[in-house]
């Protein structure tokens, strides 16, 4: 079972400039727990969850909730983006792809030819895969 | 298979009036991303990392400076945490958990029974069952494989069977030809290295010749010279190889050796297994038995 079986190509990217209102609007939407961050269809990096989560007012913040929309709206990705690149080729063996995402704590992991971005393989990917061989 | 059989040891838990600062630090300390949260031995709801995180101060200096400090100290565990989680018996099937999981957008459930928090499961232990099942399916692919040729009757077979091999395994295949010394024409320096590039060129055209009908298999040819086992055994560690394949018993007669043949003599040397391909005759004994 390799990932280009079980990757998804209907996922939503980011841009660096997108913002962080818009990066966890697109990952609700999506139910993932990661997004890859393009540039001109070039992988740059990946945002997870948990970047935003520790991006993100904390709960005793003096801010009122008017006023995070509105920081939250012009920060962009960029400036919490992780920029060191995990990502795996087509042809990987599915098995590979989740034991790195397992080492990594990757809700996502993209997958790449060369610099080009072909999709994302998410851990819902995994439990379905799993469900699958299990015979659910 | 049920989620009982991911339970690992007591559950670690934490009261819902604790401080969240405690319950970040217990979950930083024991690696996990999720905890029961507990009032006495009830369940009271769940912490998960991502909450905790998002509750805690904000990785941005242009957010952080308008955290009230005293507040960010004053949070408690019941204030951040999930108080509703999706609850599950340690009697449901694994797949179940996973379509769960999957549907509710949910990466981890505690598992209680008679009232008593076992523990929790998360979408890492189910995924750790996928690397399990797909590692038993699929072993650990075959990287590089040493074919030791001899150019004799049975050189075909031992070809087919490590073309084999390396197809199923997705791995690149070496035939590897040893010739012997020609300590005899040393004397005759002119002659011996016309003969040795003659019969190297032949050697190397011989293999490929048998490499020609691979089948999509990378395969590279080489040929040694000097005594067979030592470089067949050179040759293994060199290329990293992860299975060498070889003929069977041949009429090889191994220094040192008393008895055996030389695959043998191979096996107890080589960093890596040894196959030993029965040539056709040897089959055709064994078929009369």
């Amino acid at each position: 079972m390799r990932v280009a079986e079980r990757m998804r190509t209907d996922v939503a990217v980011l841009r660096p400039e997108d913002s962080l209102a818009r990066a966890e609007h697109l990952m609700r939407r999506h139910a993932v727990r990661a997004l890859a961050v393009v540039r001109k269809s070039r992988l740059v990096g990946l945002l997870r969850h948990t970047d935003l989560a520790t991006a993100f007012p904390s709960a005793a913040t003096t801010l009122t909730r008017g006023e995070i929309g509105f920081r939250l709206d012009r920060l962009p990705v960029s400036r919490v983006l992780t920029r060191e690149i995990i990502a795996v080729g087509p042809g990987t063996p599915l098995v590979e792809a989740a034991r790195l995402m397992r080492a990594r704590k990757l809700g996502a992991l993209p997958v790449v030819r060369g610099e080009e971005l072909l999709g994302l393989v998410t851990e819902a990917d995994l439990l379905a895969a799993l469900e699958e061989l299990l015979g659910g | 298979m049920m989620i009982k059989t991911l339970l690992r040891g007591p559950a670690v838990t934490v009261e819902a009036r604790a401080p969240l600062e405690a319950a970040r630090d217990l979950m930083s300390r024991r690696g996990v991303a999720h905890v029961p949260v507990v009032e006495g031995a009830a369940l009271v709801g769940l912490l998960r990392e991502c909450d905790a995180l998002e509750a805690g101060p904000s990785s941005l200096p242009e957010l952080e400076r308008y955290d009230w400090r005293e507040g960010l100290a004053g949070l408690r565990v019941d204030q951040v945490m999930d108080r509703q989680p999706l609850v599950l018996a340690p009697d449901t099937p694994v797949t179940a958990a996973a379509r769960l999981a999957r549907a509710r957008g949910v990466d981890g459930f505690p598992v209680v029974e008679g009232g008593e928090v076992l523990g929790v499961v998360t979408t890492a232990d189910l995924t750790a069952v996928l690397v399990g099942l797909l590692e038993h399916r699929q072993p650990p692919a075959l990287g590089n494989v040493l074919a030791a040729v001899s150019l004799g009757a049975s050189a075909r077979d031992v070809v087919a069977e490590a073309l084999g091999l390396a197809s199923v395994g997705d791995a690149r295949l070496t035939l590897l030809h040893v010739l012997p010394s020609l300590r005899r024409f040393e004397g005759v320096a002119g002659v011996a290295r016309r003969i040795a590039v003659l019969r190297r060129s032949m050697a190397r055209d011989a293999l490929e010749s048998m490499a020609a009908d691979g089948g999509g298999v990378r395969v590279a040819c080489a040929v040694a010279e000097g005594d067979v086992l030592t470089e067949v055994v050179r040759a293994a560690v060199d290329r990293d190889a992860d299975l060498v394949v070889m003929g069977g018993t041949g009429g090889h007669r191994v220094r040192g050796l008393l008895s055996g043949s030389l695959a043998e003599a191979v096996a107890r040397r080589a960093p890596c297994p040894v196959l030993a391909v029965p040539s056709a005759g040897e089959r055709r004994r064994h078929a009369r038995r």
